[in-house]
């Protein structure tokens, strides 16, 4: 595929890059002409943000070498990719919120009057005249950045790279919270940036999106390389096939939605038409003894589900169910009281304290604190033992239990952090990206750990993950969202992976469904 | 038992060496240069100039424990001990001394209150209050001393206990082992250390960051109270401008006893060490006649340095 020879603009080579116990990038060659929107697909914890990550300077490789423009270069630092013309529009958007639109997109590059001071009059009609010119767009240069919209944001991050003189932008993720119409937008401008000779990397869930303007598409799985190609010479599933690796073609019981035998088994948690900021209409139940999955893209509104069940997140409309009871549920205390309980997906944010001991950790939640205590008081005793009985249960690997969880590996941590839910006996548990970081050993452990929850334990379980292998292989059923609605339900039977990444990635939102 | 009395003192010993080692340091320096240092009457004398700011820097703890500041401990000493010794006349020592406390806990809770529930920056909410309770001591009577007559009132801080050990060192003791046990032997310890080490890790585990904050402010305010009143009985005196000081130098004793002040961490026994550093450089200078402005030059670099030797404990 790789001609020997041919100028390429960007040419990474042999790339190598490990995190501790994984290989991140597993010798990747990658190569990118001039003018041409380079699509990079690519499951989950393939490589390619890593790669993209390096190509931005934001981390450095362990080997391989790097070519732009045909010579050799060394970008340790993301300056140094400004230098070399590189600009890596994030997923999170990193402008400043407080400043206006002029001020972002001139930062550190102020016109200057004769005295030394910044012309706010020319910096304001240069951003105008500039964001006209190149994309046809009218955007008020003086507006405050807090108060655009996504697709306004972008524009203004890719306005600002072009200031900063970049030939070469890796959008990563760019359409995860748009709108059609803001796609089509952002679609017009890459475009008109490839008119002038620009040159884009982007990245995307999205395979539609990837048809419909990518040049060429490079996928990668499990750290490698897989296909470099022409977009046009690749159909969907040909993409999905090299994106999954064996070719899984099964497509029985896919159409059918699923009907549950009501009287077979009881209804653990019942959720009718929550509505919220974030999420539409979401009607779903959770059965004793069953795992249902959340499967979508990011951006697809699978914590912001949870969040709103238990109480983290305000719900606008809707009623929550559990075992045919209503229930008020206000706040994590009353979600917590009743027994739903979330594993929040970001352990270091939302879930551990990282100073603190494993006992305490352990224990760190309102119920099991009461529970243990008496006026407040409590005895180390009666905390240690307990605590004990979690760290042999989950087979937590711990120097003591005094020990910060500051000194424990991740997969541990992710341990510490679902033994102090499950201190609290709950009914209905919500895993947030129960592996996410771990390491693969562990990673089996739990897939054990949550399956034993559910078959022996008779909880009732509902799990998100973007890890598509881990879906189909723990859950009973799986509910697909895009765009914070359940737009089909499946129940977990000969569906392959490929089928699932297809449902994730083309599905559209259609009108209301009930599950 | 006795391995385990061994075990916790090993540990205490490794979380605060070198606060202590500085400690020591200047000890040893104080002996060797001063022939009144060692003395026990000397030694005495420390602990109880120590005791208010320890009850003081108690409080403190816990709020720099949550994430926090309080900068209004010093103007409310001042406050309430202008107020406890005004009504102490009309209403007698105990009610006064009631009415005294519980002030000083409302104080707090307020503070607490309008830092948790609107999310005002604590350094902006208690430096407001620190003023509003420095214009209130000062408008009291327009800021004149007033004496305290009221023998029972006085006897308070003027005991001995066994007859050699001052009152003012006992309250400070058990205001000190009070923290101790609150911190480590209570679920509301827990939750301290929770809210000011991850706030939305906490408040997803059902603990109430607004309730903490309030009650932990109050704390602080509290034991504000209580230092008005040793401090006024101590001195015989109600004054406005009693307790200036009082904040900054609590403040800088935690931070010396290894509690950073993004929070989540530390504990009150650095927090004593701290304030034993900080009485005992006093007390040297003092010895040795240093003038006061040379003092305020090298506290504030011995300050530094301590923090700087106490910040190694992590590796």
């Amino acid at each position: 595929m790789i001609e020997v020879g041919q100028n390429y603009y960007i040419e990474m080579k042999s790339i190598v890059k490990r995190f501790t116990a994984t290989l991140a990038l597993d010798h990747v060659d990658f190569f990118v002409n001039k003018g041409e929107i380079h699509c990079l697909v690519g499951e989950n914890g393939a490589g390619k943000s890593t790669l993209m990550k390096i190509m931005s300077g934001v981390i450095q490789p362990d080997e391989g070498k790097i070519f732009v423009g045909g010579t050799r270069v060394k970008i340790d630092h993301p300056s140094i990719a400004h230098r070399l013309s590189i600009s890596l529009i994030p997923q999170e958007l990193n402008l400043l919120p407080t400043l206006t639109v002029g001020e972002n997109v001139f930062l550190g590059l102020e016109p200057k009057n004769s005295l030394g001071f910044i012309n706010w009059e020319e910096l304001h009609r240069k951003t105008e005249n500039q964001i006209y010119q190149e994309f046809g767009i009218k955007i008020n240069s003086r507006a405050l950045i807090s108060d655009l919209s996504v697709a306004q944001k972008q524009l203004v991050m890719v306005a600002r790279a072009l200031q900063w003189g970049s030939k070469i932008l890796i959008l990563d993720e760019p359409t995860a919270r748009l709108s059609k119409e803001e796609i089509k937008m952002l679609f017009e401008i890459v475009k008109s940036f490839r008119e002038k000779g620009g040159t884009v990397i982007y990245i995307s869930h999205h395979l539609e999106e990837v048809k419909e303007i990518g040049d060429r598409i490079t996928i990668f799985r499990d750290g490698k390389r897989i296909i470099t190609e022409k977009v046009q010479n690749l159909s969907l599933d040909k993409i999905i096939e090299y994106m999954i690796g064996k070719k899984r073609t099964t497509r029985t019981s896919l159409t059918k939605l699923v009907k549950h035998d009501e009287n077979s088994k009881k209804k653990l948690l019942e959720v009718r038409g929550m509505l919220n900021k974030k999420v539409r209409n979401i009607n779903l139940g959770v059965y004793e003894g069953e795992i249902v999955a959340l499967a979508g893209v990011t951006g697809s509104g699978r914590s912001e589900i949870a969040r709103a069940i238990c109480g983290i997140d305000t719900r606008e409309k809707g009623e929550i169910k559990l075992m045919g009871k209503k229930v008020k549920i206000r706040n994590p205390v009353d979600a917590i009281r009743n027994g739903i309980i979330y594993v929040p997906e970001d352990r270091k944010s939302q879930g551990i304290f990282l100073k603190m001991s494993v006992c305490k950790n352990l224990l760190l939640n309102k119920k099991t604190l009461e529970d243990l205590s008496t006026l407040n008081f409590y005895l180390m005793r009666v905390f240690k033992s307990t605590a004990q009985k979690f760290v042999e249960l989950l087979n937590i690997v711990i120097p003591s239990l005094d020990a910060p969880c500051l000194s424990l590996s991740g997969g541990n941590q992710q341990k510490v952090l679902l033994g102090k839910w499950l201190t609290t006996n709950p009914t209905v548990i919500i895993l947030d990206e129960p592996t996410r970081g771990i390491d693969v050993g562990v990673k089996f452990e739990f897939y054990e750990i949550i399956k034993k929850l559910a078959k022996e334990h008779r909880k009732g379980i509902i799990l998100i993950s973007s890890e598509l292998s881990e879906i189909i292989k723990l859950s009973d059923r799986i509910l697909i969202l895009k765009k914070g609605r359940i737009v089909r339900a499946y129940l977990n039977k000969n569906l392959s992976e490929a089928k699932l990444l297809n449902l994730i990635t083309t599905v559209e939102v259609e009108n209301e469904t009930k599950h | 038992m006795k391995q385990n009395i061994k075990f916790i003192f090993m540990r205490l010993l490794r979380s605060y060496y070198n606060i202590y080692l500085v400690l020591f340091i200047i000890f040893v320096i104080g002996l060797a240069s001063h022939p009144i240092f060692g003395a026990s009457q000397n030694l005495i004398n420390i602990l109880r100039q120590i005791s208010i700011l320890l009850i003081i820097s108690v409080g403190q703890n816990f709020v720099i424990l949550i994430g926090g500041i309080d900068l209004s401990v010093g103007s409310v000493i001042s406050f309430i001990s202008v107020f406890v010794v005004g009504v102490l006349p009309t209403i007698g020592p105990f009610l006064s001394i009631l009415a005294g406390l519980t002030l000083g806990f409302i104080i707090g809770a307020i503070n607490g209150l309008i830092i948790a529930k609107f999310k005002i920056m604590p350094f902006i909410m208690t430096f407001c209050s620190w003023v509003i309770y420095q214009g209130l001591a000062l408008s009291f009577r327009e800021g004149a001393c007033m004496n305290v007559y009221e023998p029972s009132y006085l006897k308070l801080s003027s005991s001995y206990i066994f007859g050699i050990l001052p009152a003012p060192i006992l309250y400070s003791l058990i205001v000190f082992s009070v923290g101790i046990l609150v911190l480590s032997r209570t679920t509301f310890g827990v939750r301290v250390y929770a809210v000011g080490g991850n706030e939305e890790a906490a408040r997803l585990s059902g603990i109430n960051p607004v309730y903490t904050k309030i009650f932990v402010y109050a704390i602080s305010g509290f034991f504000a109270g209580v230092a008005a009143v040793i401090l006024s009985s101590l001195l015989q005196i109600g004054h406005a401008l009693m307790g200036v000081g009082y904040e900054l130098d609590s403040i800088a004793a935690v931070c010396i006893g290894g509690t950073p002040l993004t929070g989540g961490e530390g504990s009150i026994i650095g927090t004593l060490g701290g304030v034993l550093i900080m009485g005992t450089i006093k007390n040297l200078f003092n010895l040795h006649g240093i003038s006061p402005y040379v003092q305020q030059i090298a506290t504030g670099m011995i300050i530094l340095i301590a923090v700087l030797i106490a910040q190694k404990k992590h590796q």
